[in-house]
């Protein structure tokens, strides 16, 4: 009884953890995408599920308004290559103020996680 | 940075339509002398306005989240509807009962509420980057 209680409190806090988390996860995973080489909507998407290993998802129209703030904010371009077949497909990139966007995020946000001591202390 | 965005122009296209269509059965009404219809058709017209904003304003927040506190709309709202009134003069399609001197005391008032606006649309620029709201951006 004891242990299915402490099982269930476990998962409903990781759950409310992790949606609280993920909240702001997708724009580092776009970024990450897009860091990796240009890509189109459906690719963002499959890297996405795929790198995050399926903790992570996105809705391709969410995907599309998230990189539509980010033209309007010149941080990701597209342009527009032939698909396989029918209409040409918009590749998206991050633009030079988003490389160094993403840089700087990773080095203030991101990099902390690899000192030896926190490595430590995660693993 | 893209600010004309497509259900802004399609807000602009309808409200273009809706304005010509006002001032057609305006002046058509008023020339038959059928003077108990021109509140209900102003009221109508002010009501699908309203509607086509509102439709068109979540459409366009969808698209993108543009914060400006309904500034381009009611831009876009006042230019058409102002062209096309001083236009519809000019061309001489008025009835006799209309005048010009409505059309500018109506300039002018719309004017000062339009510069109220614009007064808190560049209050809230502080609150985004490049019009987005910073609460928005990355969420």
């Amino acid at each position: 009884m004891m242990i299915k209680s402490f099982d269930t409190d476990l998962d409903e806090l990781l759950k409310a953890w992790e949606d609280t988390y993920k909240k702001g996860q997708l724009t580092l995973w776009i970024f990450l995408a897009l860091k990796e080489e240009p890509k189109y909507v459906d690719e963002i998407k499959t890297f996405v599920v795929e790198k995050s290993q399926g903790s992570m998802s996105c809705e391709e129209q969410s995907l599309y308004r998230v990189l539509r703030k980010f033209e309007h904010v010149e941080i990701v371009g597209h342009e527009l290559r032939k698909g396989n077949k029918g209409p040409d497909r918009k590749y998206y990139f991050l633009t030079e103020l988003g490389i160094e966007l993403f840089s700087r995020f990773v080095r203030r946000n991101i990099n902390l996680f690899f000192q030896e001591d926190i490595k430590t202390i995660l693993v | 940075m893209k600010t004309l965005t497509p259900p802004i122009i399609k807000f602009g296209i309808v409200a273009i339509l809706c304005t010509m269509g006002f001032r057609v059965a305006l002046s058509s009404l008023l020339t038959n002398a059928q003077f108990t219809f021109i509140i209900p058709i102003a009221v109508l017209f002010a009501f699908v306005m309203f509607l086509a904003g509102r439709f068109f304003g979540k459409k366009d927040n969808e698209y993108l989240p543009i914060y400006d506190v309904g500034f381009r709309f009611h831009l876009i709202t006042f230019l058409q509807y102002q062209l096309i009134s001083y236009a519809w003069f000019w061309f001489g399609f008025p009835s006799t009962h209309e005048k010009i001197g409505t059309l500018n005391i109506t300039l002018f008032i719309w004017g000062i509420c339009l510069l109220v606006h614009a007064y808190y649309y560049l209050q809230t620029k502080k609150h985004t980057i490049k019009r987005i709201s910073k609460d928005e951006l990355f969420d």
